[in-house]
């Protein structure tokens, strides 16, 4: 016999409503685990696919749509630019690199990005098998890609217009002649092509659709999408944008910038849900408050027995107090399990969100945070229940019967 | 045993008790008789030290109570004292042999179940130790109180109306236990109780009415 044995009596004993203020921690601590969770991965992985990409120059219109389609291959692009255009900007001097990008066509969902080898590099991705491309309508595939659409190398597969599918199919099909190894990052997701390929695929789309999309074969008038830039320090942050936004017909966004702006955004959801999340904990805790503080009418008894078996005031408090931070200690283990389970639930659901699977068991340091603060709800919860423990008139209690 | 000198307890400007001298000396079995308000559980809670003279003083096992303060004194209680209240307040959410252990470690002995075990025998409960006290009937719930109030070998085993809601016979079994179990460890039994029935059986009496020895 102890008085943890002796709490966790109590807690057993009151059933439903453990099990109801257990659920309702469960819930809130749980929400917050998945939104801590869910927050840290989309900012880890807009970090990771911005990273290295000082600055997006493409047609002008929304810079974050350019960014969004650009860097994250999530939005469709503001438009086309002159390829002459975008190369000028190679041989500035703050320029260290600069990587023009064709997008239009797709592939079972996955983008088919006209590029030139140095995206691999930039992404810091190998193959895994094959060769890159050195002809038109060669194609690497990202991992995902491969690893979803089955396609492999000496595989052939049809671009459709379009970035989402939907739109026309193109004739001429690709030739998978290089697979990458997976790098946690976008061009897992990506099938990477000459940009010739697109330049190619879209002069016959031309010609049979009379469509304006696309570039002509034209050396002097070929048109990319975007090119992402990489400046060779950092100083160039203050001239170069604003430089091409003003002198040229060309628009620059920088990622870090658009992602941080959305993620503010983002942000605001995220905090409205946590105080939402907070509520329900808050709600527990009274919940807990309540419960204890009406089994104090039976608990009275118990409460002069012990104090008459030669328990103090302290340790009956104690009893009182141990029992409430059992119960938020567990509604706080149970809610950190469930927010991971929730996650990696997600991940594995969601072909998008593929990667929570694997991250949804890394533990965060504001969980501990989280534990902490069960505990000392816990605490004070028990506090009236305790004071009330406390000052029990123990002879009038007994005598009452 | 106890000694209890120039008791008046008063609740503001009422008296509810009064003892001149009141003594009893060890393995000596005592009732306290009197209708319901004659001061009984006062006396009882005095002899516990749960309740304070306004003023005298009371002797217990050598010990004066009024030399001990908070928690020394609830642990004095519990290893001098064995309580068995008149609605015994079994703690519900434990079994009977953990209602047995409770009463050990509260007072801060170290938990001894061949103890406790064999005090629940002495009281014919070996094949109950598990049940919870709500499955329990009247008297068996009463005996797992006296094994609570003697497991820790008590210098002074209190009954507070023991009988009240016992039909004759489980009333003289009941004593039986009380006066058996405190001959056991040598306790002195103090038994308050208005149970007319009893009286034969306590070779010494204290009668009270309106808060004064009679």
């Amino acid at each position: 016999m102890n008085l943890f044995r002796l709490s966790a009596s109590y807690v057993r004993q009151s059933g439903l409503a453990t099990a109801l203020n257990l659920l309702l921690l469960m819930l809130g601590v749980g929400t917050i685990v998945l939104l801590l969770i869910l927050s840290r991965e989309l900012e880890s992985r807009l970090m990771r696919d911005a990273q290295g990409v000082d600055l997006v120059v493409g047609a002008k219109g929304s810079p974050l749509q350019l960014v969004l389609a650009g860097v994250f291959h999530v939005d469709t692009p503001t438009g086309n630019i002159p390829l002459a255009e975008a190369l000028r900007l190679r041989n500035d001097p703050r320029v260290a690199q600069l990587i023009p990008i064709s997008l239009g066509d797709s592939f079972g969902g996955f983008r088919i990005v006209g590029t030139e080898p140095e995206l691999i590099g930039h992404y810091g991705a190998a193959l895994a098998a094959g060769r890159l491309w050195n002809a038109p309508f060669d194609a690497v595939v990202g991992a995902d890609v491969a690893a979803k659409s089955g396609l492999d190398v000496g595989g052939i597969f049809a671009g459709v217009h379009g970035l989402r599918g939907g739109g026309g199919g193109h004739a001429e099909p690709y030739r998978v002649v290089g697979v990458l190894r997976p790098t946690g990052r976008v061009v897992d997701r990506l099938i990477l092509t000459g940009l010739a390929s697109v330049w190619e695929a879209h002069a016959h789309h031309e010609k049979e659709n009379h469509d304006a999309a696309g570039a002509r074969t034209d050396d002097d008038e070929r048109e990319v999408t975007l090119a992402l830039i990489k400046y060779r320090s950092p100083l160039a942050t203050v001239g170069l944008p604003r430089e091409i936004n003003a002198q040229t017909n060309l628009q620059a966004a920088s990622p870090a910038f658009e992602a941080a702006r959305l993620f503010s955004v983002f942000g605001l959801g995220v905090d409205i849900l946590r105080a939402f999340a907070l509520l329900l904990v808050v709600a527990a805790a009274l919940g807990i408050v309540v419960a204890l503080y009406r089994a104090m009418d039976e608990r009275q008894y118990d409460i002069a027995i012990m104090r008459m078996l030669g328990a103090s005031r302290a340790r009956v408090c104690g009893v009182l107090l141990l029992e409430s931070v059992l119960l938020a200690s567990a509604g706080a283990l149970l809610g950190l399990l469930l927010g991971h389970f929730a996650v990696s639930q997600i991940g594995v659901m969601s072909p998008n969100a593929a990667p929570l699977a694997s991250a949804a068991w890394r533990l965060l340091p504001q969980e501990a945070w989280i534990i902490v603060l069960a505990i000392a709800s816990g605490i004070l919860a028990a506090l009236i229940p305790a004071w009330r423990a406390y000052r029990i008139d123990v002879a009038a209690v007994l005598a009452k019967g | 045993m106890f000694v209890l000198e120039g008791i008046e307890r008063r609740y503001g400007a009422t008296l509810a008790l009064r003892i001149d001298r009141w003594e009893a000396g060890t393995g000596e079995r005592w009732l306290i008789a009197g209708p319901s308000g004659s001061g009984k559980s006062t006396a009882l809670a005095l002899l516990t030290g749960l309740l304070r003279p306004t003023s005298g003083t009371i002797v217990v096992s050598g010990q004066n109570l009024a030399a001990l303060e908070g928690s020394a004194l609830d642990r004095w209680r519990g290893r001098t004292v064995g309580f068995v209240p008149q609605r015994l307040h079994l703690v519900a959410s434990l079994s009977v042999l953990d209602n047995v252990l409770l009463a050990q470690y509260l007072a801060g002995k170290s938990t001894d179940i061949h103890r406790a075990r064999a005090t629940l025998t002495s009281v014919g409960l070996e094949k109950l130790l598990d049940r919870r006290p709500s499955m329990l009937s009247q008297g068996q719930a009463q005996r797992v109180a006296v094994a609570r109030a003697v497991v820790n070998g008590p210098a002074l085993l209190i009954a507070d109306e023991p009988t009240a809601s016992l039909d004759d016979e489980h009333a003289a079994r009941t004593l039986e236990l009380l006066t058996s179990q405190a001959e056991g460890s040598n306790a002195t039994l103090v038994v308050a109780s208005h149970d007319g029935r009893i009286r034969q059986a306590f070779a010494h009496r204290l009668n009270l009415e309106h808060g004064s020895v009679q």
